[in-house]
C-alpha cells in the first residue's frame, strides 16, 4: 500500500490530537509531527522526506514562515503539494504571495477539520472511516 | 507546602478527573463517550483517553467539556473535592 505522508508542522498539542486522530480514518495516510518551522525546514532540505500535504501552524511560537514557504516554493519536488496554512486570518493575510496554499481557521470545530481533510485528501469520496 | 501534589500522585489524580468526567457525561444522559465527544467537537479518541485517565490534556479542551457540562473549573474542582471527601466518610 502507498501511504500519504502529511507533514503537521505545530507546537499545539490539541492540534496535535485532532490532526492525528481525524487523519487516522483514512486507511492510507500517515501524519509525521514536527515542532517547528525551522525543524521542519531542515527535514525538508534533507531529502528524507516527502510530504503529499503539508499542514502549517501560523500561531506557533517562533514560526518562520515565509522562509519555510520561500523554500516549499523554491523546490520543483515541493511546488505542487497542497499546503494549508492554519491559523488567523490576520496571520494568513501577512503571508508572501504564494500559489497552491490553502488556509484553515484556527478556530476549528473538530467535525470541521474532519470535513475539510476528506475534501482535501479524498475530493472524490465523501465518507472515510473516521 | 500543605496539600501539594508531588509527582507520585498525578496518575491517581487524572484518574480522578477522569472518573468524574465520566459522572458527569452520564449524568447528562450521553451512555457512550463518542456521542458526548462529538457533541463537545472533540476527537473521540482522546476523550475517551481523558475520561480514562491515560492523555494529558490542554486547558482549552478542558473548557469545551466544561462549557458542555455548563461547570466553571471552579465547580468542577470544588464538587471533585466534595464527592472525595464524602467517600472518605463513608
Amino acid at each position: 500500500m502507498t501511504y500519504k505522508l502529511c507533514l503537521l508542522v505545530t507546537d499545539d498539542g490539541d492540534d496535535h490530537q485532532s490532526y492525528s486522530e481525524a487523519l487516522a480514518g483514512f486507511d492510507d495516510t500517515v501524519v509525521l509531527i514536527v515542532l517547528d518551522s525551522q525543524r521542519a525546514l531542515q527535514l525538508l532540505k534533507s531529502n528524507k522526506c516527502s510530504p503529499d500535504f503539508i499542514f502549517i501552524d501560523l500561531s506557533m511560537y517562533g514560526i518562520k514562515i515565509n522562509t519555510l514557504l520561500k523554500y516549499i516554493r523554491a523546490h520543483e519536488r515541493f511546488s505542487d503539494i497542497p499546503l494549508v496554512a492554519y491559523g488567523d486570518q490576520i496571520d494568513f493575510e501577512k503571508l508572501e504571495p504564494a500559489e497552491n496554499i490553502i488556509f484553515f481557521s484556527k478556530d476549528y470545530e473538530y467535525t470541521e477539520l474532519k470535513t475539510f481533510l476528506v475534501d482535501l485528501i479524498k475530493p472524490s469520496n465523501k465518507e472515510p472511516d473516521i | 507546602m500543605s496539600g501539594y501534589m508531588d509527582d507520585t500522585n498525578v496518575e491517581d489524580v487524572l484518574s480522578e478527573i477522569g472518573g468524574r468526567l465520566i459522572a458527569l457525561r452520564r449524568s447528562r444522559g450521553y451512555n457512550n463517550h463518542e456521542d458526548f465527544a462529538n457533541c463537545c467537537n472533540l476527537p473521540p479518541d482522546h476523550y475517551r483517553k481523558l475520561e480514562r485517565g491515560q492523555a494529558n490534556f490542554t486547558i482549552k479542551t478542558f473548557l469545551k467539556i466544561l462549557i458542555a457540562h455548563n461547570l466553571t473549573l471552579e465547580q468542577f474542582f470544588v464538587d471533585s473535592e466534595r464527592e472525595q471527601l464524602l467517600k472518605a466518610r463513608k
